[in-house]
């Protein structure tokens, strides 16, 4: 009971020292939180000049964290991810000598992850899911906590390189930047252009952040909130015998088995911060959109018809709504 | 968690609901087949009546009820029930799940659904309301109590057509009055597939005649159709009961003749081996009629001789008892017995434990002559009575057909004992054991020679002592002293032209009542001219079909004869 407390004081803490940077986007600020309590990376996508970066420079103060920034661009190679090794003089003569790259940070910001070609968006594959960098047959332990935050712009398709399926699945949200409304666009405005710009303070460790993820894996989750989280993932497959009849419709592929382990973890996190010890339907409906949308491939049907993967991810919580009726009946 | 007593008052709460619920739906589907049902008996395919097709609505809501009452209530499902009508987000349903386990939050998780629940009532979260199943069983009940009204209200039809199905109702509460110990047969198994199936057709046609749902004619020949049926079983009946009698008698001759034999070889009393073979060979050359009046003869003689030893005996007994005895001895001499077989019946004649055996013959004897009477009686019955026929009242019909029926099971089993020779042996020797112990007196010695009417049925026919099924119950009966009846029902076979099929065809004449029961007080021929008047009218509009209009003016001339 006093660890659920802690988790949520300590998730508090930092939501408001990340408030003082930035202004609004409060479901923005908590889906990255979530995913940094439940240890999982975050895609966020949104027009230029939302503060996506601002968003993660702010976390990695407030967490006093290792922090790292790649700007993605076409010519950018895998190397110039992961590090290499260099020839270097030492007491003993030259020898081969493994430069750490940017990866090698607690927080990483892939800015721009879609100008990079598949090639260098491939060498995070690897420190993404295995926490860890093989270079030149060495494997580095990357150090925990290791947290991806990619932005992406959805506006500027010249010159990208959309993330392949397999990369998209390992972000366990994505998260949709929105602009800002105009009182929080005043209140930035107002900020930034005045005498000095508030600077969040560090007020977790890493060591703490290490204690929640341990925290939100004790929450409990019953069998009927389990079976409702798996059945929304079936739901979205096109030819499943759960499958809904949008998913038939619309999608190409649905959301892989990562997609339940993000529900149903991302569901200890809101239970958590909802004060709860357990994790309810609500909270994986609420989940469902960051954790599904980035995880299910449309057709050019659902182009057609301006269905979007939001809008398929509310027809597979309707449909599965449906079938999820009072088991006493009366 | 699971075993909480909160939870077990919601427990309580959903089992009641379900069982309203239960009800309602037991309801519908009870009130949708009486809807059918209602339909059925309407198309005349399917009888029902109000009781009835509220017994199956009934019956079908309180298997609702039960059901929903004694329905398992798991604690899974009642947990996660409470939680989406409580909105308690789940924390209910994690609880029980984990009501054993020692998670780091699950004793708080177990404390938070405590106090959850406790400000919760189960009537408000599961509330007894009316709904779609209520509403469907009202509509159904509605429906099909519409519809049995309509094909059976008596609202909608003409004076006549009212006083026309009064009178059937009549007739059908009289067959239902001879029906019921039928039933009552039937379902102790004591009635034969025939006889059941004569029970089946008198209960459709009562049937029909509540519901007016047949042609009175129509009616008529049905009925006279079913009681010579009746009639034909009760001969079957008569004539199976003359075939155990038979069976008895034989068995009695033969074991009368065999405890000769075996009482003389036990104890020849002074006859010789050669005496006895002679007398054992006579014997065998006797018919069994002439044995028992011979043995009868004997005993007679035996007992007046006995009496004559008396020394207080008047005069006049003694010339009395000697005329008796020599007209005895004389019918005695006149059957010609051998003089071994003489011999052999004087021995035995002395013998007391003959004695024995002859009295329980004499009392067999008797016991069949009183059931034959009762036979006799039983055939009078169904038939037209005599000229002379003492008259019965209902409750001596009554009386006799029950005796019958009960002689009629016993002589139907006993014929069943002796039905083989070992069977009969073993059945005599108990007999006769029975009769050394004394136990001979009462019951007819549990033999039971008896026949059986068994039916019960009416016998339809002039001068049936109130038992006619169609016609009206006058409690007249008629002795036949010229009287005849009105309303005879008997059927003749008369040749004509079938209407379909060119050729020969049977068809029943039924010369009875012109309406649905009561006899006319009118002699027919005062109304003949006028009724002949009509069907001459009728066959001038052309009403009657051209290939009847021969038949029915042969009827006519027939009854001016």
């Amino acid at each position: 009971m006093q660890e659920a407390e802690w988790f949520k004081s300590t998730f508090d803490s930092i939501r408001r020292e990340i408030g003082k940077a930035i202004v609004g986007q409060d479901d923005v600020v908590e889906g990255v939180l979530i995913g940094l309590a439940a240890n999982g990376h975050i895609l966020l996508e949104g027009q230029p000049g939302l503060g996506k970066t601002m968003l993660v420079r702010s976390l990695s103060k407030a967490l006093s964290l290792d922090f790292s920034r790649i700007q993605f661009t076409p010519d950018m190679m895998p190397a110039d991810v992961t590090g290499t090794n260099v020839l270097a003089q030492g007491d003993g003569g030259r020898a081969f000598e493994f430069r750490r790259g940017p990866v090698f940070a607690h927080i990483l910001l892939a800015d721009e992850i879609n100008r990079a070609t598949p090639k260098t968006q491939s060498a995070l594959l690897e420190a993404m899911q295995e926490r860890s960098v093989t270079v030149g047959g060495k494997k580095h332990i990357l150090d925990e906590p290791f947290l991806v935050m990619a932005t992406q712009n959805p506006i500027e398709q010249e010159g990208t390189y959309p993330l392949p399926e397999a990369q998209l699945d390992r972000f366990f949200f994505k998260l949709l930047v929105p602009f800002p409304t105009k009182q929080e666009l005043s209140d930035i405005v107002t900020r930034t252009t005045g005498a000095a710009d508030a600077e969040p303070e560090p007020v977790v460790d890493r060591d703490a952040i290490l204690k929640m993820r341990q925290v939100v894996r004790e929450v409990p989750v019953a069998e009927p909130v389990l079976d409702y989280g798996l059945s929304l993932v079936i739901a979205t497959q096109p030819d499943n015998e759960g499958s809904s009849s949008a998913a038939r419709r619309y999608v190409r592929y649905g959301a892989s088995p990562r997609a339940a382990q993000t529900l149903i973890t991302a569901g200890k996190v809101m239970a958590l911060l909802a004060g709860r010890f357990n994790v309810s339907k609500e909270d994986l409906k609420r989940a469902a959109k960051p954790a599904l949308r980035h995880r299910i491939g449309l057709n050019f049907e659902a182009e057609a018809d301006g269905i979007t993967p939001d809008r398929l991810v509310d027809e597979v919580i309707k449909f599965v709504e449906t079938g999820d009726r009072d088991p006493i009946g009366v | 968690m699971n075993s909480s007593p909160i939870l077990k008052s919601f427990s309580r709460r959903v089992r009641l609901v379900r069982a309203w619920v239960g009800l309602s739906i037991g309801l519908s589907v009870g009130a949708l087949l009486a809807v059918v049902w209602a339909g059925l008996d309407w198309a005349n395919i399917l009888y029902a009546e109000w009781s009835s097709l509220g017994w199956l609505v009934g019956s079908c809501g309180l298997i609702g009820l039960l059901v929903g009452a004694f329905r398992g209530v798991s604690a899974t499902a009642l947990a996660d029930s409470i939680d989406r009508r409580a909105r308690l987000e789940n924390r209910l349903s994690t609880a029980a799940e984990r009501s054993s386990t020692s998670g780091a939050f699950d004793d708080a998780l177990r404390q938070d659904a405590t106090d959850h629940l406790k400000g919760l009532k189960p009537a408000k979260l599961y509330p007894i309301r009316l709904g779609k199943w209520h509403a469907g069983a009202a509509l159904f009940s509605i429906l099909a109590a519409s519809i049995f009204l309509l094909g059976n209200t008596p609202l909608l039809l003409g004076k006549d057509a009212k006083a026309t199905r009064a009178k059937m109702q009549e007739q059908a509460a009289k067959i239902d009055h001879v029906l019921k110990p039928m039933e009552e047969e039937a379902k102790k198994g004591e009635l034969n597939p025939a006889e059941k199936k004569l029970a089946e057709d008198l209960k459709k046609l009562s049937q029909d005649l509540k519901k007016a749902r047949i042609d009175p004619e129509k009616a008529l020949q049905r009925q006279n159709e079913l009681n010579k049926e009746a009639q034909k079983l009760q001969d079957e009946r008569f004539q199976k009961a003359d075939q155990s009698m038979q069976t008895a008698q034989q068995a009695f001759d033969k074991m009368q003749k065999e405890k000769l034999e075996q009482r003389m070889d036990m104890d020849p009393k002074g006859m010789t081996g050669a005496e006895m073979e002679q007398a054992k060979l006579d014997l065998s050359k006797m018919s069994p009629q002439d044995l028992r009046k011979a043995l009868d003869l004997e005993r007679k003689i035996n007992d007046i001789k006995q009496q004559l030893k008396d020394p207080n005996l008047s005069k006049e007994a003694q010339d009395a008892l000697k005329h008796k005895l020599d007209e005895l001895s004389k019918m005695l001499a006149n059957m010609h017995l051998s003089p071994a077989v003489q011999k052999m019946f004087d021995r035995m004649m002395q013998d007391p434990l003959w004695k024995e055996i002859q009295d329980a013959m004499m009392e067999l004897q008797k016991k069949k002559e009183e059931l034959q009477k009762l036979l006799d009686t039983s055939k009078k019955m169904g038939k037209q009575n005599q000229p002379g026929q003492p008259e019965l009242t209902k409750e001596q019909q009554e009386a006799i057909r029950k005796a019958i029926e009960q002689q009629m099971k016993e002589l139907e089993q006993m014929a069943k004992d002796l039905s083989s020779d070992k069977a009969m042996h073993e059945y005599l020797e108990r007999l006769l054991q029975a009769l050394k112990n004394g136990r001979m007196g009462g019951q007819g010695m549990g033999l039971g020679l008896g026949i059986g009417l068994g039916m019960g049925l009416p016998q339809q026919g002039a001068g049936a002592p109130s038992r006619d099924l169609f016609f009206a119950n006058t409690g007249k009966i008629f002795k036949g002293k010229g009287e005849k009846s009105r309303g005879t029902t008997e059927m003749s076979t008369i040749r004509g032209q079938s209407r379909d099929v060119p050729g020969q065809n049977a068809y029943i004449e039924m010369r009875g009542p012109s309406t649905t029961g009561l006899r006319s007080s009118i002699p027919y021929q005062k109304v003949l001219p006028s009724y002949k008047h009509k069907a001459d009218e009728a066959m001038n509009r052309q009403e009657i079909p051209p290939e009847h209009q021969k038949r029915v003016k042969k009827y006519f001339e027939s009854l001016g004869q």
